[in-house]
């Protein structure tokens, strides 16, 4: 009998798993008084290099990166990197970055090769045109930058 | 031949043709000229040379000043980023400090709503970078506001802009459920969704919207 029981338990529970929706992944949009559950919300990332900058003593360089094609109706950053392969003999620098709304932040550079990660354009929708600038310390520093944006999106 | 002065104030330097006390000059050596000093002490006679050349710190230092106005905010090169959106070294200011919600004019928000819904149409529901023109809007908006309320002004819009677009996404799935972005649509769907009916299923939530509600058709 408690076999039997235990069975039926297990027999319920496994058919609450199956029925029940899956909602980690599903959220409802509206159109005002009618609702629509939708296919919805995930990650992604892009990322985009620039041409070589240079910059001389003091002078800035800088480029335009275009995110292209976004997934999701609402997005939110997560992280952003760049990417910066110094070239030989290149002095310190400052390095900004200007995400599609206009923010701006910046990092002080090395003479190495590394990454920087900015955090403080997380939350931010990461779609549109993005803007890479160096600014050398010293005589001249060439530097080609990787950008890579990842965000959470849902429809 | 440009005279430098050690030291790390920039008070001390004597330059030919800048203006030190001015605003723009304090706002470049503040950021950068500690850095400049440093970097001149590490050159080696060649890269000296070459910098002396170049004009030395003083060209260096008014190549660096054209980044900055004249009340000392950095605006990049050509005037690139508007007076109050740079925030710094990134992590020495906390993001919360502008990412916030505040009144915007009902006006830029009607801007904001018709380049969703403009751009929604013309990409057949799709979020294509390479076209956006959201940069421009959210200058303009940044330029007809006082500087401190740039940042947050823009941030209210951006989360206005996300539940546009949303409302504009469930029209037309709800008049075409098997509709995918990149498909063409009927964009008389989107007359109904207006900035009103969105905004009026909206309520803050820190610094956020959410919707007040959710009705599940049957």
């Amino acid at each position: 009998m408690k076999r039997k029981l235990s069975l039926l338990l297990v027999v319920t529970l496994l058919c609450t798993l199956f029925v029940t929706p899956v909602s980690a992944a599903e959220a409802a949009s509206y159109t005002g008084d009618q609702a629509v559950v939708t296919a919805t919300s995930g990650s992604n990332y892009f990322s985009k290099i620039t041409p070589k900058l240079n910059s001389l003593n003091g002078s800035s360089a800088m480029a335009t990166l275009s995110s292209g094609s976004c997934s999701g109706n609402e997005r939110s950053i997560t992280s952003v990197s760049v990417n910066c392969r110094v070239s030989s003999g290149s002095s310190r620098y400052t390095l900004y970055v200007i995400s599609p709304d206009g923010t701006t932040l910046s990092k002080s550079c090395g003479t190495s090769s590394a990454t920087y990660t900015f955090t403080g354009f997380n939350g931010e929708d990461p779609k549109g045109d993005w803007i890479i600038i160096i600014i050398s310390d010293g005589v001249v520093t060439t530097v080609t930058a990787t950008l890579k944006v990842n965000y959470n999106y849902s429809y | 031949m440009s005279i430098s002065i050690a030291g790390s104030s920039y008070g001390q330097q004597a330059y030919s043709s800048i203006n030190v006390n001015s605003k723009q000059y304090k706002a470049a050596a503040d950021e950068y000229l500690d850095a400049v000093i440093a970097e001149e002490a590490m050159m080696t006679p060649e890269q000296k040379m070459m910098y002396e050349l170049m004009g030395g710190r003083e060209a260096h230092m008014k190549n660096v000043m054209s980044n900055f106005n004249s009340d000392g905010d950095f605006i990049g090169p050509g005037g690139v980023v508007v007076p109050g959106m740079y925030h710094g070294k990134d992590g020495t200011v906390d993001r919360s400090t502008w990412q916030q919600i505040i009144s915007v004019s009902d006006e830029a928000r009607q801007k904001m709503f018709d380049n969703v819904k403009r751009e929604f149409i013309q990409e057949n529901g799709i979020s294509n970078g390479d076209t956006t023109k959201r940069s421009k809007i959210f200058k303009e908006y940044q330029l007809s506001v006082k500087k401190e309320d740039r940042a947050k002004g823009t941030w209210t819009l951006q989360q206005y802009e996300g539940k546009y677009r949303s409302a504009m996404y469930a029209a037309v799935k709800a008049a075409n459920p098997d509709w995918e972005p990149g498909q063409p649509f009927d964009s008389s769907i989107l007359d109904s969704v207006t900035r009103e009916s969105v905004e009026s299923n909206l309520v803050q939530s820190g610094n956020q919207f959410v919707r007040k509600s959710i009705d599940y058709s049957v």
